[in-house]
């Protein structure tokens, strides 16, 4: 299916971590934050959200294979809200 | 895989008094009592020294993560903090959402015990297993989030969390509370006060563990199917588009909220307007957050543009804080509201515990029981924002008559004398909520409640639901669900979701996914699905109702050991006998006649004793606690 990239969309994002732990999962079967290749970056006061997706080779993160062998990006299919879609490279 | 699964996998036990550090695994407690909800109650109860005050600093003031949190079961991030209670000297426990509670799990702990008080401010911070008590000295006397900007300045690490106390907090307040990733609250009980006795300002949290399930493709399938179903059901929409608060209308129109400290259950219609009309058309709502692994999204991030309130901002305005300031208090402007919450928020104050003496003073001041000399030159009037404002700082610092109101209101009534006691509304001690003469599955709910008036515990809201007959049967085995006014029934439905919310509690499941707000979310099978996958313990959703029954009873238990709570102390407050509602129910009211049969019936099911409302050393034995028999 060849790799994807992961486009996120900050203003939709609800900060639910769910995109987090579906990429936790598909990288190592489990639930975590520091093995997933997202972090939601969320400022409580505005009410501002960024979504940090690695994408390169960084010491302290897996990073973001596209899913390449599902049929959709787990992050994407499990955003309750629509705010990760996926461009096919 | 091995398990166990889905836990942190340690309870850890920090003690601020000899500054010490331990941990210990979590199974054994879990192979003995419920996980999550159930342990940390059973440590509760173990734990608290007899015949201490409410402070003590022997006493624990426990942090519980729900069994299913940091998975990806829907909306599975609640914690539940228990201590003694600081208003009714029984049972206490808050919940919270947010995200500590994962990431206490992904340290490694799923409970964390603190007893002791440390000889300076602290605060605690967890990096994974390295566990430091930190001095907070330059911290205390900050709000909330001021407290959490500086540690977030202080403390450079990934995926922290934080929770915090207030100057309400510090100052042993009981109407303090906890605040969790600075926009969620622990409310009610006093947890906020039971922190600051230990001068315990906050616990910082980061963790880079991960849990595993039993059935991880299973569970992974189950879980989506869940969100999915969810966010096709209207409530789901509902709660996502205008957060809870679209119920402060519905329950007006029924006649449902506490009016100036109860003297009347419906406010005019034109005054409610305001508030109906914000809430509908949005005036404040920028968008909706979710809590950690919550699809639902209910948390309104709300900004107040323009007037006197300009400037005001941020998250999780609930109806509840409609019906303690616009009700109790009497406040018509919505953008007050949301600047008195924020003003709670950053002080740590439960609304509730805060309003609610609030409203008793301002009844006070209306029938002259409270003189302007008594406030310190104060008007008490009712929807006065600037007081009410001025009363909450007071109160967070126990400053003049903030000083009498910290207490709550049944402190503050005996303290005062000059007969204001009636009009302190309150169950056991603790502040009321809620409005309790219409709905009268929901009265009794309140009315029983081991950590003492609330709806949390076992309040159906089914009776404000469309039902038919046979589907109530089917549902709840009993054909009143549905049915506000009638008294047939109402004991069996409030033990079911007594049952239900305690198995919430254990996994950590949002009330606000479930049954409990509408009946095509999640209930008890769903649920035990979910549980089964995870955590691989085969239980169904009857064996988890039972386990839910049994928190119940540790509950019962340590009132019993630590209260004088009997039959007396399971009827409501006078006036929801003596004065009826008004609104579309008007001239409804709890009689004590039918309140004699209704609590028979509540400990009858049981098989309690009937004269004193406890349950009996079978009875113990009997849901498998046979070491409290």
């Amino acid at each position: 299916m060849g790799f994807s990239t992961i486009l996120p969309r900050h203003g939709r994002c609800g900060a639910c971590n769910l995109c987090v732990l579906a990429c936790s999962f598909h990288h190592e079967g489990v639930f975590g934050r520091r093995n997933s290749s997202i972090e939601i970056l969320k400022d409580e006061r505005e009410g501002g959200v960024e979504i940090v997706i690695f994408e390169g080779a960084r010491n302290d993160r897996t990073p973001c294979d596209g899913c390449a062998d599902e049929e959709r990006p787990l992050c994407v299919q499990w955003c309750p809200v629509g705010a990760l879609s996926v461009k096919r490279n | 895989m091995s398990g166990p699964f889905a836990i942190g996998g340690n309870i850890l036990r920090i003690d601020l008094t000899a500054g010490t550090v331990t941990t210990e695994p979590t199974a054994p407690l879990n192979a003995r009592f419920p996980a999550g909800m159930g342990v940390n109650n059973w440590l509760l109860l173990n734990e608290t020294p007899l015949g201490k005050e409410r402070l003590h600093p022997d006493n624990p003031l426990i942090f519980t993560a729900g069994s299913l949190v940091g998975t990806m079961a829907a909306t599975a991030c609640r914690m539940t903090i228990s201590c003694k209670n600081v208003l009714t000297g029984g049972f206490g426990a808050a919940n919270a959402g947010g995200n500590f509670a994962p990431e206490m799990k992904y340290a490694g702990f799923d409970h964390i015990v603190v007893t002791g008080r440390a000889a300076q401010p602290v605060y605690i911070d967890i990096d994974d297993g390295n566990v430091t008590i930190c001095d907070a000295g330059g911290l205390w006397g900050e709000t909330t989030w001021d407290a959490e900007k500086a540690l977030r300045a202080r403390i450079d690490r990934p995926t922290l969390e934080l929770l915090s106390i207030g100057p309400a907090g510090e100052n042993m307040a009981a109407a303090a509370c906890i605040i969790v990733s600075r926009t969620r609250s622990a409310s009610r009980c006093g947890v906020g006060a039971a922190m600051g006795s230990k001068n315990l300002k906050a616990i910082a949290v980061s963790g880079s563990g991960t849990l595993q399930v039993a059935e991880p493709e299973a569970f992974m399938a189950e879980s989506l199917a869940m969100q999915h179903h969810l966010m096709g059901v209207d409530t789901t929409k509902n709660l996502r588009k205008f957060g809870t608060s679209t119920s402060f209308e519905a329950w007006n129109k029924l006649g449902s909220i506490p009016v100036r400290n109860y003297q009347a259950t419906q406010i005019n219609l034109d005054e409610a307007d305001a508030i109906a009309t914000a809430v509908k058309e949005k005036h404040y709502i920028d968008k909706a957050f979710g809590c950690f692994a919550c699809p639902v999204m209910c948390s309104q991030y709300q900004r107040v543009k323009s007037g006197p309130h300009a400037g005001t901002r941020g998250e999780k305005v609930e109806s509840q804080d409609y019906w303690d300031f616009g009700g109790k208090l009497g406040i018509s402007d919505p953008a007050a509201v949301l600047a008195l919450s924020e003003l709670c928020t950053r002080l740590g104050l439960d609304n509730t515990n805060a309003t609610n003496p609030i409203a008793w003073a301002m009844e006070c001041y209306q029938r002259g029981l409270l003189t302007i000399e008594d406030t310190g030159g104060l008007e008490l009037e009712w929807g006065n924002v600037e007081v009410i404002s001025e009363l909450l700082s007071k109160i967070a610092r126990r400053e003049g008559i903030g000083d009498l109101l910290a207490d709550g209101s049944l402190a503050a009534a005996k303290k005062l004398g000059r007969d204001s006691e009636p009009f302190a509304m309150h169950m056991k001690g603790q502040d009321l909520a809620e409005e309790m003469r219409v709905f009268k599955g929901w009265a009794l709910a309140i009315a029983v409640a081991e950590r003492g008036g609330t709806h949390t515990q076992g309040g159906p809201l089914t009776e404000r639901m469309p039902l038919e007959p046979e589907l109530s049967t089917e549902r709840f085995g009993v054909p009143t669900a549905f049915d506000p006014t009638t008294y047939a029934h109402k004991a069996e439905l409030v033990i079911y979701y007594q049952r239900f919310h305690n198995l919430l509690e254990i996994m950590g499941i949002c009330f606000y996914a479930t049954y409990w707000c509408g009946l095509q979310m999640m209930g008890p099978e769903e649920a035990a699905r979910l549980y089964s996958l995870a955590t691989g313990e085969s239980k169904s959703a009857d064996e988890l109702m039972a386990e839910g029954e049994k928190i119940l009873y540790l509950q019962k238990a340590f009132n019993m050991r630590h209260t004088n709570f009997d039959r007396a102390a399971d009827y409501p407050p006078e006036r929801f006998m003596r004065e009826p509602a008004t609104g579309p129910h008007a001239g409804e009211r709890l009689e004590r006649p039918d309140w004699d049969q209704l609590l028979d019936e509540y400990y009858g099911q049981r098989g309690w004793d009937l004269a004193s409302g406890k349950p009996t050393a079978e009875n113990f034995r009997a849901v498998g606690l046979p070491e409290l028999a």
